[in-house]
This record gives C-alpha cells, sequence and structure tokens, in this order.
C-alpha cells in the first residue's frame, strides 16, 4: 500500500485507454505521453497496459508501507527517497516500509510517470484504469492527498536504468507541433500558420491544448456540422485561437478542423511548457507513418541495464554512485549528474 | 441514383473519415449508420473506435496492426453493400415524468409558445426522435425531430446543477441529460429510466441511429 502525501497539481491513475467507446460519448481518455508510460511498464516488466499514476507539475510526495519495486519516467528530474536518496527518471528502485518518493516540477516537461511493480489493485471502469476528467463516472482514479492505494501483487525486482537519451529524441519539445492537414487547407494558409509562433495557454488540460498568438481571421463564421474529432484533432474556433484536441476530448465537435497532430507527436505536445513559443510545420501522412513505425521499433528494442547504488565520500562530502552494468559510473552530488567514467575496464 | 458516393479521407495516422453529403437528415444519417453497424459486425483486427456523428462516421484504428490502404479497402467493401443494407431502425420508449419538480421550466416553454402545459407535453411526446448521435458527455442524445411550436431558448445563465435524466428543450433541439451536469437547456421533465450505465455493455440504452419516443407517466 502507498499514501499519497501531496498529489501535486493534478494526479490520475491512466492506462492506454478506453476503447471502442467513442460511439456513446466516451472519449479514450488515457496516458497523455504513452511512450513514458510504456517504459514505466516496461522496467519493472509489468503488464504493458497496467496502470500507472499519471502526475501533472511535479510536487508529487508518497509514503510506501510495503516493500515494493517502483519506476518513474517522464521529463528528466532528480526523484528523491527519503530527501537523500536520489535516482533517475527513466529506471527502477527498489523502496522500503516508510520510505517518502518525492518527485519534483521539471524545467524539461510536465508529465511523469510512477508505476509499481505487480500494478495497482484498481477495479477496471467499462474496461480501463484511466480517469476521464470531463465526467464523474470514473471519480474514484482522481487522486487526493491522503488516499491509500494498495498493490495488486508487490513484488520486487532487481533495479533496471533505460541510459538512451530518448526523452530528449522523441518526447521534449523542440518548439515544433507537427501537423497533417486536411485535404481542403490550401498552401497559403500553410505558409500563414507555420510563420505564426504560438504559446500554451495555461488553461490547457486533459481535454486540450489551447494556443496563443494572434487569432487566425479565415473561419470567423462557421457553420460545420458537428462529426467525429480525434486525438490531436486541431481545431479553429471562432475567435481564431487554435486548440489541440487531448484525451479526454469530446467525440463530436462542430469547429473547423485544420489537421490532425500525428500520433507519435502527442507525448510531446502532451510535455509542452507553458509560455514557451512553438510553431506548426506541416508533415505528410506516409512520413508520419513511417516515424511512428521506426519509433515502436526502436521501443521494442530497448535494452535496459543493472544497476546498484553505493555512497562514497569526496572531500568529507557524502556522493551517491551509481554503477550499472555496461560499466559505466554515474555520480550524483547535490543536483549536479556528473559522469564520472564509463568503460572502466 | 447513387450520387451520394461519400469522401474517404486519411485525416491522420491512426484515423479514416468516410463522409456523406453535407446535410443533417434522416437518410443521411441512416446511412452513417447502415455503414457503422456493418463496421462493427465485420470487425477487423487494427480498428480500435468508430465514431457516427450526423453525416460522417469516424474510423480509429492502430497503424502498428492495419495499414491505412487495408483499412480503405474494408470500408470500401462495406460501402458496397450499404443501399441493401439499410439499417431497420428501432424505437425505444422513454417514460417521462412531466412538469412539477421534475420539469421546472415546463410552464416557461408553455406561456414563451402561448399553449397550455398539456399541449407541450402532447406535442413533445408525440414524435419519433431521431437519436443522429451520442456526445458532449457519455451518452448524452442528439435528438432530430422536435416540433417548433415547443422550441424554446436556452437560460440565459445556465444552471449549475442539471438533475440526472432530466428531458430539456434548446432551440430547436430535445435532449436527456444522462448525468447531473452543470447545462442551460429549459427541463420539462425527468425520466427515471437509467440511460448510461458503467457496468454494462454497450453501457448505453439507446444506440444512435435508433428512435426514442416520450411517453407520459
Amino acid at each position: 500500500m502507498l499514501e499519497i502525501l501531496n498529489s501535486g497539481l493534478f494526479s490520475s491513475f491512466q492506462d492506454i485507454g478506453r476503447f471502442g467507446l467513442k460511439q456513446y460519448g466516451v472519449s479514450n481518455s488515457g496516458c497523455q505521453d504513452l511512450y513514458s508510460f510504456t517504459f514505466a511498464n516496461l522496467l519493472l516488466k509489468n503488464d504493458i497496459n497496467e496502470a500507472c499514476i499519471e502526475i501533472v507539475g511535479g510536487n508529487f510526495k508518497c509514503k510506501f508501507f510495503e516493500k515494493i519495486s517502483i519506476s518513474v519516467t517522464g521529463p528528466p528530474e532528480q526523484c528523491l527517497i527519503n530527501n537523500e536518496k536520489r535516482f533517475e527518471t527513466y529506471s527502477s528502485v527498489n523502496v522500503e516500509v516508510g520510505d517518502v518518493l518525492e518527485i519534483k516540477p521539471s524545467k524539461m516537461g510536465r508529465i511523469h510517470y510512477l508505476s509499481v511493480s505487480g500494478g495497482f489493485d484498481l477495479n477496471k471502469i467499462l474496461g480501463s484504469y484511466s480517469y476521464h476528467s470531463p465526467s464523474t463516472i470514473t471519480d474514484e482514479y482522481k487522486l487526493n492527498n491522503n488516499q491509500k492505494i494498495r498493490f495488486k501483487r508487490p513484488k520486487i525486482t532487481t533495479p533496471m536504468i533505460f541510459d538512451q537519451p530518448f526523452y530528449k529524441k522523441y518526447i521534449e519539445s523542440k518548439g515544433i507541433i507537427k501537423i497533417i492537414y486536411n485535404q481542403d487547407i490550401n498552401k497559403q494558409f500553410m505558409n500563414q500558420i507555420e510563420s505564426q509562433e504560438y504559446i500554451v495557454n495555461i488553461n490547457s488540460n486533459r481535454q486540450a491544448i489551447k494556443l496563443e498568438s494572434d487569432p487566425i481571421k479565415e473561419f470567423l463564421i462557421q457553420n460545420e456540422i458537428s462529426n467525429g474529432v480525434t486525438l490531436g484533432t486541431v481545431q479553429i474556433p471562432p475567435d481564431g485561437l487554435p486548440i489541440i484536441l487531448m484525451q479526454d476530448s469530446q467525440t463530436v465537435g462542430g469547429y473547423k478542423t485544420i489537421g490532425v497532430v500525428p500520433k507519435y507527436q502527442i507525448p510531446s505536445i502532451a510535455q509542452m511548457q507553458p509560455n514557451i513559443p512553438i510553431k506548426f510545420q506541416g508533415v505528410t501522412l506516409s512520413e508520419a507513418t513511417r516515424i511512428n513505425r521506426n519509433i515502436n521499433d526502436e521501443i521494442n528494442g530497448s535494452i535496459f541495464f543493472k544497476y546498484q547504488f553505493t555512497e562514497l565520500y569526496v572531500n568529507n562530502k557524502k556522493i551517491s554512485v551509481k554503477i550499472t552494468e555496461n560499466d559505466s559510473i554515474i555520480a550524483i552530488a547535490d543536483d549536479d549528474v556528473f559522469e564520472v567514467y564509463k568503460e572502466i575496464n | 441514383m447513387n450520387t451520394d458516393n461519400p469522401t474517404i479521407e486519411s485525416t491522420s495516422d491512426c484515423f479514416v473519415s468516410v463522409r456523406f453529403r453535407d446535410e443533417i437528415n434522416p437518410d443521411i444519417n441512416n446511412k452513417v449508420h447502415t455503414l457503422f453497424n456493418l463496421l462493427k459486425e465485420n470487425s477487423h483486427f487494427g480498428i480500435t473506435g468508430l465514431i457516427p456523428s450526423y453525416n460522417s462516421i469516424l474510423i480509429q484504428y492502430n497503424p502498428s496492426e492495419l495499414s491505412n490502404e487495408h483499412l480503405i479497402k474494408i470500408i470500401e467493401q462495406q460501402l458496397s453493400k450499404l443501399e441493401s443494407e439499410l439499417t431497420k431502425q428501432t424505437v425505444i420508449d422513454i417514460p417521462v415524468l412531466y412538469g412539477d419538480i421534475y420539469g421546472e421550466d415546463l410552464e416557461f416553454v408553455a406561456e414563451h409558445n402561448n399553449l397550455t402545459t398539456d399541449q407541450v407535453i402532447e406535442i413533445h411526446s408525440t414524435p419519433k426522435y431521431l437519436v443522429y448521435m451520442l456526445g458532449f458527455t457519455p451518452g448524452f442524445p442528439y435528438l432530430g425531430g422536435l416540433d417548433k411550436r415547443i422550441s424554446c431558448l436556452r437560460l440565459e445563465t445556465p444552471r449549475s446543477k442539471v438533475p440526472e435524466g432530466s428531458v430539456g428543450i434548446a432551440g430547436d433541439q430535445t435532449g436527456i441529460y444522462p448525468f447531473a451536469t452543470p447545462g442551460g437547456w429549459r427541463i420539462i421533465g425527468k425520466t427515471e429510466l437509467k440511460l448510461f450505465e458503467i457496468d454494462k455493455i454497450p453501457p448505453t440504452k439507446i444506440p444512435t441511429g435508433s428512435f426514442v419516443k416520450f411517453i407520459e407517466v
């Protein structure tokens, strides 16, 4: 069992999502950053769709009442156990009875995932563990302070680390939002929207990411018939400010749509920080499909290394040192991470 | 007369849209639901979701399991059967307690249209309303076919909580709130029927493409 000491800005249970119910008005929900979510379970050899805690904005704290292996993924950030033992995201670690885990806010993203070995003990609602924010049907999946959560089958596994810069390469925002344009969008409009700089509005949430800039004036008067919308649909309401629909969006919508953000870019836009300039950039359907496939191949082929912690004293200063199976040594002192040397043999 | 060939468009790397003529009418909507049922019955590995709406259907798929080209072939195959398979539509009765504490705005709707409350009830419970689509909140039906004699504008300030099962009118539309949510529709009655149940598959009692008939109780 664990107890939430601080649920941070917003924490909820999520899995891959709730599929096949869109015809009844139920959106897919599910994790916003599918890649980080997947690694959280892979590191613990969990079922690939095991529910994780999705932590938005950091400032998360929980206390463990059982020995168990856990993993944290998401933007690179030092996670702390009992305010002293540090470990990095994209690794797993074993916790003892009474240990307190803290995940701090990151400058490189907004969302972290916490998974536990064997999974959390929850009941599925409509076939999924995902919190659906616009309705009340899954309120038990939203996490509050002092809430206690049981584990399904607590296990101890060997601590593992994924030491590739996957987050930096594929998830961390590069200031670009890729878009597959609808067929009715002309070249002139593409040039216009791609030259415009946007920032993410602070009121963005699991339903939609709202962008701010000079309004687009092309679609002031709209008479669209409502029809199905999807994860990543880019809508332009009459106010001219683009909206990108996310996991909890309505299933049907009536605003003008100009295109869709491809699947492989969703983790990246979910992790975008407010107030950082971004631009749209067109991508073809075939290119998006190819990139999506390459990233999936890379995830399926990823290799994790065992590691262990030890402590050293340098000039009377305690340094936590991590030795990984592939013979690299990483030392962590205060907030600095520095690689001491690699390939010592 | 086959002038109504729909447009098939790959809207992204995991969605394909099939769009019929840009119109809201029962015949076009029937085609949408027939195609929806055909795709559901002949479900193919890799198709992960179907969203029927007024004149289109959006098909969600997993590109790692099903290629875009293959999916379009599946859709074309089902479209070729469309004309011969047009769906027979079912009618679902919804018992409604009109007026009083159940429908606070019934009198307003009557006065606004120079009718008696009984006339409003009679006009409202006469037609069969087509469920064009579900959306907004889980299970919320978009019903078509309200008699214009009882249409009524939304509240100027929405109520912070409309009780579950409330039957309302907004403009030329009528609908039922499956959950207690904030809302600005004029509430004329309430049904005790539970429209959306999370422990049932399908979770809704009124599928898209069916008809709804309100019965006064």
